[in-house]
């Protein structure tokens, strides 16, 4: 038990900030992010004894990650997409940054992707390599590759759009 | 104007952070997992004790009809099926087995496992209520036999109105499920479309 405890701590410490990414680029919004981000370790707990080096462990945690994430919309009735508004940018204003702005915009952007866009693209930007980023969503690295490619010309577009005004 | 390697700089200059801690998670699991445990516990626990109670009555009181045997087989199995569905949802919940399969077999898994809990909650909670009424009007067969009349009349007037409040609510609850459902379905088929692996090249 206390070397699961301290397995998990680790697994922890090396992955939350990138599924908490994820879970942010997909809901668009902290406190839901923070909430599948719970969900998404509390799975991984519940079945780290079946975990058996199969693949990597950082794609087996985005997988649940993902998993999570897409079971997310049946639960809560709600489309990310509406669900990030200008709450964001007013939340962030706070704290008059303008990388905190930006951040916050680039985060308004994501939400106007499709699902599965908004996951590959935040695994892209954190540079997550792109053979398992076709593990872990199941694409072709071929078609992830065309994929990957038209998401960030959306996302460019999108965000400089915004820019624009 | 700014292209993708400029958004990538904003991405690593943020400062958002998970706000939970590995502790909180730990906590959290701990919690979750007794309250769950106790909860199907004292629902298996009920069910047993009703199921006792039945096999106590029958034993104890002796019934003149057959209809009346019949109608305390009816129950007993009635409960008995209750706990197989409620063992096999648990199961259900438990298996981990789907939450690692890629997107597309889990959203497929989504939907069957909805749609599922849908007929489970409306089709079959239907039969399940007919057969207990169906027990109900067995047993009232010997209580019209052995009871004075008006003792049967209340009993058989309190047992309709009580189904009959049960099909109100019901209905009620089964347009909204069959709404829910079909939201769902649509957004978990727009997803497995986004998740196909069709020859994009």
């Amino acid at each position: 038990m206390v070397n699961k405890e301290s397995l998990f701590k680790e697994i922890f410490k090396a992955n939350s900030k990138k599924i908490y990414h994820l879970c942010y680029g997909y809901t668009g919004d902290e406190d839901s992010a923070n909430d599948l981000m719970q969900e998404t370790f509390m799975k991984v707990w519940q079945n780290l004894d079946k975990f058996r080096n199969q693949a990597m462990i950082s794609t087996w945690i985005y997988r649940i990650a993902v998993n999570t994430c897409l079971s997310w919309l049946r639960v809560e009735k709600r489309q990310a997409k509406d669900e990030l508004t200008d709450k964001i940018i007013e939340s962030e204003r706070e704290v008059i940054s303008e990388k905190n702005e930006q951040v916050a915009l680039l985060y308004k952007c994501i939400a106007q992707l499709e699902e599965n866009e908004r996951i590959i693209i935040t695994m892209v930007l954190d540079e997550v390599p792109y053979p398992e980023i076709a593990a872990i969503s199941g694409v072709s690295e071929g078609n992830l590759r065309v994929k990957i490619h038209r998401i960030k010309h959306k996302l460019t577009e999108i965000y400089n759009g915004y820019e624009r005004f | 104007m700014k292209d993708f390697d400029a958004l990538k700089n904003i991405w690593h200059g943020q400062s958002s952070a998970p706000k939970i801690d590995y502790q909180d998670i730990l906590k959290k699991i701990r919690k979750s997992r007794s309250s769950f445990a106790n909860k199907l516990l004292g629902e298996t626990i009920a069910i047993i004790a009703v199921i006792f109670v039945f096999i106590l009555l029958w034993a104890n009181k002796p019934f003149l009809m057959w209809t009346s045997h019949l109608s305390l087989i009816i129950f007993i199995l009635c409960c008995i099926y209750y706990l197989v569905v409620q063992y096999r949802d648990y199961r259900s919940i438990s298996n981990s087995e789907f939450l690692l399969k890629q997107p597309e077999e889990y959203v497929t898994y989504l939907k069957n496992y909805r749609r599922k809990r849908y007929v489970l909650n409306t089709r079959k909670y239907g039969v399940y209520s007919i057969v207990i009424g169906f027990a109900f009007a067995l047993y009232f067969i010997e209580v019209y036999y052995t009871a004075p009349l008006w003792q049967t009349f209340s009993g058989v007037i309190f047992t309709i109105s009580w189904f009959l409040i049960c099909a109100l609510l019901m209905r009620s609850y089964i347009k909204k499920e069959q709404e829910k459902l079909d939201e769902m379905i649509t957004n978990l088929e727009r997803l497995e479309k986004q998740f196909l692996d069709t020859d994009m090249v």
